[in-house]
């Protein structure tokens, strides 16, 4: 049978790094802490035998406040539904700040379990000349003590050695742990015995480690849940309590029971240099976490990060769109005209290759989000936002989340398990939809590129790049007062204080920064290929049917009028394609998809849409991407593609209202993209907000507020700027 | 009904069942239906009760 084996450490320590290197499995690692969230096995083979390892969350205390704290606890306890108990346990430390790691370890010694630890960072420890004797530590801590570096592999070998030889042998080396005092360890004796004696009422067992925990633990998350079945046990523990901390407060009690244990293990293994040196990751934060001069470059990098997306992107998306262009006449050349001709150019190609052609800027986007992560800068972001944060009732803690949410919402709202408090939760996983997703950046492309002016503003700013930057803050500004209203209103309550680990700055490994590149490319493009393209089957067949023979017979008829009128030459050619765009976009209108559309049409008219955006719009609320495939194509079935339009983009510019005037201008642009910043066309992400708040309550009141909101300052922001005139810029 | 209105219906159907056993699955808490590879919800279960 496979033995198993935890994987535990503080967030940041490089436990992520050392899993993958351990196991081979692609698991994303991040620099800032809490980026664990899930479990995650692996395989690791040593010695002809197979051991599993559980990647569990980053945790600094097992002290649990949070969901995905109380999942180690539960862990180490053998009472995770669906998790083998485990063998033994892999404490990965850093060993630059062993005094903080093994607080921790200090915990874990306590579950009885065979210990290895793996002192990672070693290299950095010997560059800021710390000597480590491991033999000492290894006798002082009763484990295993291997040095490692995870990320260049050093020392690997030798500790899957030492994990398979402890996991074969379950010896725990007797208990080596701290002493607490002997009123504290009575009371915990006694405490067991009683919830022993009241298992019926409680409904299961309580070991003595979770005694132990639920003791020390005020209001902590054992409490909490073991009050959820039996009221009473809040009252029984905290006459417990009141007997032990008389002199003080518990967790002052175990803190210092704790760190005399440590000193000393560190005063008889560890030596530091006398003056601690300032290091360059120190110097490199004097800049990057002062209150203005972290500031200004924090939107310095972001500036860079938009301009990028534009300048670069440009040449590798001409070709894309080129090539899908030349493969759109290619089929359809070798279909045969009617409706499936139409289905497969005018749906499909026309439909999912235009979503396609902003592959490049989401590659670009995830490319430099994934760098910034990986050398350790987005947790300087974090501290730098706190302060912004607090404002509204959230911290620091809830950037992150925030941050993650860039990329996709999805894993954003996940990454929240790591906030304790409910109720920043709740308001973190309110807000984060409104963080500009990948999914939003083609339709800000495609609109930015064809509507603003690509102009230099300020001597070296491109204009296009500061409309993006614009559209991308402002889901951030909005998030502050709706985070601020809430926390007065629905989720009234304080906010614990906020404590963040700088880690130390590294060249970001390019292995783990491609990996997450192309993990977010290839969802792009299967997106495409699924959702997307059912999604343009769908509209095409909306906006295709019921396609009257009346209409057809009524445009074949003025055809022959004209054929027989002796108009001849290309004066004949202009006469017929006017005809066949009128016929098209009649039965565009006759369409299941004009019918409604013209239905909405007085809705959307204060925002600058005609029924035709309205729709599009609309048909984007499973996934927002879905507008570019559903204009793309609307504008092929309505005739509204000529020969010179080689693109969606010389669409727009060229498609008209029912008035004859232009549909697109930089209001209406402006219009649909604040609409896109703000609302919350994401089936997947209400899917998952119902899921983390259990509740269906929450992802309606998400799309309410989101859809209200972005619906007002999609029509403010039309009516502004058409009162100033911007609707005559060309 | 001719052989093209035959293939587009077919290719229409499809979408449309796929379409709507994936919004079933994503509200009846099944997956996400974002189809990310990289979303750690795809790998994760609905929360268990510690009760």
């Amino acid at each position: 049978m496979h033995k198993t084996v935890a994987v535990i450490g503080n967030p940041n320590v490089g436990k992520t790094t050392l899993f993958n290197a351990l196991t081979g499995l692609s698991n994303s690692t991040g620099n800032y802490p809490g980026v664990t969230v899930d479990r995650k096995v692996g395989a690791m083979r040593v010695n002809g035998a197979t051991i599993d390892l559980v990647d569990l969350p980053g945790t600094y205390s097992l002290a649990a406040r949070s969901p995905d704290e109380m999942i180690v606890v539960d862990v180490l306890l053998g009472q995770q539904a669906g998790e083998q108990p485990i063998d033994a346990i892999l404490a990965v430390v850093d060993a630059t700040n062993l005094e903080r790691n093994l607080y921790l370890v200090s915990q874990l010694r306590e579950f009885n379990k065979p210990l290895v630890i793996a002192l990672n960072m070693c290299d950095l420890a010997d560059k800021r000349e710390i000597k480590i004797d491991t033999e000492t530590l290894s006798k002082e801590l009763g484990a295993e003590v291997v040095r490692i570096c995870a990320r260049s592999r050093a020392g690997i070998d030798e500790l899957r050695g030492a994990i398979a030889e402890v996991a074969e042998s379950a010896s725990t080396n007797g208990i080596h742990g701290p002493s607490y005092p002997e009123e504290l360890t009575r009371e915990v004796a006694a405490l067991e015995t009683e919830l022993g004696a009241r298992r019926d009422k409680i409904g299961r067992a309580v070991p003595k480690q979770e005694a132990f925990r639920l003791l020390l633990d005020r209001d902590g998350y054992i409490e909490k849940r073991l009050a959820r079945g039996y009221p009473e046990v809040t009252q029984l523990v905290e006459a417990y309590r009141n007997r032990v901390a008389h002199n003080g407060s518990l967790a002052a009690i175990e803190a210092k029971s704790r760190y005399t244990w440590i000193r000393k293990i560190v005063a008889a293994g560890v030596r530091k240099p006398a003056t601690r040196t300032r290091t360059t990751s120190d110097k490199i934060d004097g800049v990057l976490t002062h209150k203005l001069g972290g500031t200004v470059v924090f939107i310095l990098i972001m500036a860079v990060v938009f301009q990028a997306i534009f300048s670069w992107a440009g040449p590798l998306m001409d070709l894309i769109d080129a090539s899908i262009g030349s493969f759109g006449d290619w089929i359809g050349g070798r279909l045969p005209e009617g409706m499936l001709q139409s289905l497969v150019v005018d749906g499909i190609i026309g439909g999912v290759g235009g979503v396609l052609v902003f592959l490049p800027q989401i590659v670009i986007l995830m490319l430099f989000i994934s760098l910034l992560e990986d050398c350790g800068y987005m947790a300087r972001a974090a501290f730098l936002m706190d302060k912004l944060l607090s404002r509204c009732g959230l911290s620091g803690q809830s950037f992150i989340p925030m941050l993650s949410s860039f990329a996709c919402a999805i894993p954003g709202i996940m990454a929240t398990r790591t906030i304790g408090n409910r109720r920043d939760r709740i308001t973190t996983i309110l807000v984060a939809p409104l963080m500009s997703c990948s999914a939003r950046l083609p339709v800000y492309t495609l609109l930015i590129s064809t509507f603003i002016p690509a102009k230099t503003v300020l001597g070296f700013l491109n204009l296009q790049g500061i409309v993006l930057f614009a559209m991308y803050s402002a889901g951030i500004l909005v998030a502050i007062p709706v985070a601020w209203i809430l926390k007065k209103t629905l989720l009234k309550g304080d906010t614990p204080p906020f404590l963040l680990e700088l880690p130390t700055y590294k060249v970001p490994q390019w292995g783990v920064v491609l990996r997450k590149v192309y993990g977010q490319g290839k969802e792009f493009v299967v997106r495409a290929g699924t959702i997307i393209f059912a999604v343009a089957v769908v509209v095409w067949a909306l906006a295709y049917f019921p396609h009257a023979d009346s209409i057809t017979q009524k445009f074949d008829a003025e055809r022959a009028q004209i054929e027989q009128s002796g108009v001849q030459g290309d004066e004949l050619a202009a006469a017929l394609q006017d005809v066949d765009n009128a016929e098209s976009s009649a039965h565009l209108r006759n369409s299941y998809f004009g019918r409604i559309g013209i239905a909405i049409e007085p809705a959307v008219g204060p925002l600058g849409w005609d029924w035709r955006i309205g729709m599009a719009a609309i048909a984007s609320f499973p996934a927002r991407e879905v507008i570019i495939a559903t204009l793309g194509t609307i504008f092929s079935l309505g005739g509204d593609v000529d020969e010179e339009s080689e693109s969606l983009k010389e669409t727009l510019h060229t498609v008209q209202r029912a008035d004859g005037g232009r549909l697109f201008n930089i209001p209406v642009a402006l219009s649909i993209m604040v609409f896109f910043a703000l609302c919350c066309q994401c089936a997947a992400t209400l899917a998952v907000i119902k899921r983390e708040t259990n509740s269906y309550a929450w992802p309606a009141f998400t799309f309410a507020y989101m859809t209200t909101i972005a619906y007002i300052a999609s029509m403010l922001v039309y009516q502004i700027t058409i009162r100033l005139g911007w609707g005559n810029i060309a | 009904m001719t052989g093209q209105a035959i293939i587009v219906a077919a290719i229409i159907s499809a979408a449309v069942i796929y379409l709507g056993r994936r919004w079933y699955r994503a509200l009846a808490g099944k997956s996400t239906g974002c189809g990310c590879s990289e979303c750690p919800s795809k790998h994760s279960s609905p929360k268990k009760s510690h009760s």
